[in-house]
């Protein structure tokens, strides 16, 4: 077993929105290649660790669950902060913060885009991005990865097939199963998708309020 | 002592897996203070005690999986006897909206991503969902603002959740209520139709429900699982992917919501053919020497479309508006083998026959090796198809939509015409241009048709008109 450090890029939006109550929002774009396993993953059925050490690649935990990702330079992570009451209702949060993500895409002019699986973003029928949840009492913090511009070929270096897979996977490969913004036509440039996004995620959260939310 | 099950964790969650105690046996928790952490599919969830005292026993070891309602604590609160919790979530903490002014249903009416019914909840007085574009026409937009009245405030009663102006007027009458069918949309109503055609269809009962919603969609339609073809015969099955994938749906996008019509005329191509044909031998070697037929079409089409620009447009059927492009990217089919792709040749108006015929043997081998950017295939304002080289006497072409219209080539055969009273054999080239009848009409067609064959008839022609 290798180096697996702490996933701490989100943590100060998140204790930010846990200090104020506010609804919070990020997007960025991930400095460089890493690996990062869900809360509870495990490298042993999830990573190609050697040849994550050979290219001298980073392994990290996030607190979210699901399963391991490659970040690099050719995706954004959008990040929502939520102070939404009690604890349960993990899947009708994941539904809200899905919806906020897909009308932010849409309103950047990326009609289509659906939920599948348990949290995947969707285009068509290939996953254009995937999302973690981490749920404590009065918060959730969801983080999904966008695929613009992604080396795709690093997953399948880095990551081995999934231990689960949602039911429109089909046993796909990972070239096969997922899809980016550029793939679909779209510009190649996770700079020029941030602010927009973000902005319009501020906007949505501005005046939102999350009683109630319930399965 | 208290024993605490998994709490409900949300719809359809059954089970977790237990990824970390917080506590061990024996010591103390306070109550609220982190428990366990549990993960189910892609949340990791960190639970609470809902009750302070000593941990008298843990229920699982971290790995192991429990199911919603199994005890997984005992806590020695103090009290004798064993009292059980709930598997329930404990309720929320006050809410910052008096519960009186909550729609229990509005998380997850939004969560469930129908902004239609939102909307119907916002105009009931319940809190607001996520702001998205409410669907629209601009006149509505327009009326709305006229009448000061916010127009995502308003329940919508048209098609796909679309606000009218009658609902705009009844909203700024006060009238907030809509009519029953939109206002008070079920919770498990189906989806508007454009949800439909992304359905996953995997098995039976996922078939069975497209199906309804597809046939509730459309009037006559019934949908039927296909058979199992291997009783029949040997099959092989392949996954519908790559470019096969993106032509099915550029296709079907196209051919439900297009209006179809086509038009169909000969062009008398024995001048061209025997210029074309001369030219060619005479610049082989040269830049733009294999002189194909396509690029004198292509250069006639650029002329046409400047005469009937309703050809050379899109319709947004959502805004209502025809937009007529002032530029000229003609888009050419293109068997890469991999299937079809449509490489674009930009600003056709200021190229020259050489110059596209150049662009088109570069861009057609770049597609047929698979290396050519997105970049140029993107932008086409009108396409043409050439199937004349595989054989056919022509060919009705599906619009690549969001264009307009499409024209068709078949093959180039010697036919006996007459001509001055005499039969001769001439060079005809079948053409059949495909076109939105939403935009435009037969006899615009038959106009365009009429002018290109013009044009293909006589090399002067083009070299004078285009």
């Amino acid at each position: 077993m290798g180096l697996i450090l702490p996933y701490t890029r989100e943590d100060e939006l998140v204790e930010q929105a846990r200090a104020t109550g506010r609804a919070l929002c990020l997007v960025y774009r991930p400095q460089g290649t890493c690996v990062v396993l869900g809360r509870g993953g495990s490298e042993e059925r999830e990573l190609h660790r050697a040849a994550i050490d050979t290219d001298g690649v980073p392994v990290y935990r996030r607190p979210g669950g699901g399963g391991a990702v490659v970040l690099d330079e050719g995706n954004l992570v959008v990040v929502l902060a939520l102070p939404l009451p009690g604890l349960g209702a993990v899947t009708a949060a994941f539904r809200l913060a899905s919806d906020l993500v897909i009308g932010a895409l849409g309103a950047c002019g990326v009609p289509g885009v659906e939920q599948r699986g348990i949290s995947d973003l969707v285009l068509g029928d290939r996953k254009l991005g995937g999302s973690c949840l981490r749920r404590e009492r009065g918060l959730v913090h969801y983080a999904t990865t966008v695929l613009v511009a992604p080396h795709l070929e690093l997953m399948k270096r880095y990551l081995q097939y999934p231990p689960r897979e949602p039911a429109y996977r089909l046993r796909r490969p990972h070239d096969a199963f997922v899809t980016s913004l550029a793939a679909a036509g779209y510009d190649n440039d996770p700079a020029v998708w941030a602010d927009p996004l973000e902005a319009y995620l501020r906007v949505s959260l501005s005046d939102f309020q999350f009683d109630n939310l319930r399965d | 002592m208290f024993e605490f099950k998994l709490p409900d964790l949300g719809e359809g969650i059954a089970e977790g897996e237990i990824l970390k105690w917080h506590v061990t046996e024996g010591g103390q928790v306070v109550e609220d203070a982190p428990l366990v952490d549990v993960e189910t599919d892609k949340a990791a969830v960190t639970i609470p005690s809902p009750r302070g005292g000593r941990i008298a026993s843990l229920r699982g070891k971290v790995g192991d999986t429990v199911n919603v309602g199994d005890v997984i604590v005992v806590v020695d609160d103090g009290a004798e006897a064993p009292e059980t919790a709930p598997a329930k979530a404990k309720p929320a903490a006050a809410p910052a909206v008096a519960p009186a002014q909550v729609s229990p249903q509005v998380g997850t009416q939004v969560g469930a991503q129908v902004g239609a019914q939102v909307g119907a909840q916002v105009g009931a007085g319940a809190p607001t969902g996520p702001r998205r574009p409410v669907p629209a026409a601009p006149a509505t937009r327009r009326l709305a603002r006229e009448l000061k009245v916010d127009i995502n405030q308003v329940p919508a009663t048209g098609p796909a959740g679309r606000v009218t102006p009658e609902d705009v007027h009844r909203f700024a009458a006060g009238g907030s209520a809509a009519p029953a069918p939109a206002a008070t949309p079920a919770r498990h109503a189906p989806p508007p139709p454009e949800h439909v055609a992304a359905r996953e269809v995997r098995d039976d009962t996922a078939f069975a429900e497209f199906a309804a919603h597809a046939s509730a969609t459309i009037p006559f339609l019934e949908l039927e699982p296909l058979p199992d073809f291997r009783h029949e015969g040997p099959v092989q099955v392949e996954a519908l992917r790559s470019i096969r994938r993106k032509v099915a749906r550029k296709m079907v996008t196209s051919m439900t919501l297009v209006p179809h019509v086509a038009h169909m005329d000969d062009a008398d191509v024995t001048q061209l053919e025997n210029f074309r044909l001369r030219e060619r031998d005479r610049r082989q070697g040269a830049a733009g020497g294999k002189l194909t037929l396509m690029a004198f079409v292509i250069k006639a089409v650029t002329s046409g479309l400047r005469a009937t620009p309703a050809f050379n447009a899109s319709l947004d059927p959502f805004r209502e508006e025809i937009i007529y492009k002032k530029y000229y990217n003609i888009g050419f089919a293109a068997d890469t083998g991999r299937g079809l792709v449509v490489p674009v040749i930009h600003g056709t108006e200021t190229r020259s026959i050489v110059d596209i015929s150049e662009q088109i043997a570069d861009k057609a081998a770049r597609a047929r090796a698979g290396t050519l950017p997105p970049d140029e295939m993107r932008g086409g304002t009108f396409t043409i198809t050439n199937v004349g080289p595989l054989g056919g006497t022509a060919l009705l072409a599906t619009i690549n939509y969001p264009e307009v219209a499409i024209l068709g080539m078949g093959r180039v055969q010697e036919k006996p015409v007459v001509r001055d009273g005499q039969i001769v054999i001439r060079k005809i080239l079948p053409l059949t241009l495909a076109f939105d009848h939403r935009v435009a009409d037969g006899a615009d067609a038959a106009r365009f048709v009429g002018e290109l064959a013009r044009q293909l008839s006589d090399p002067n022609l083009l070299l004078l008109e285009t």
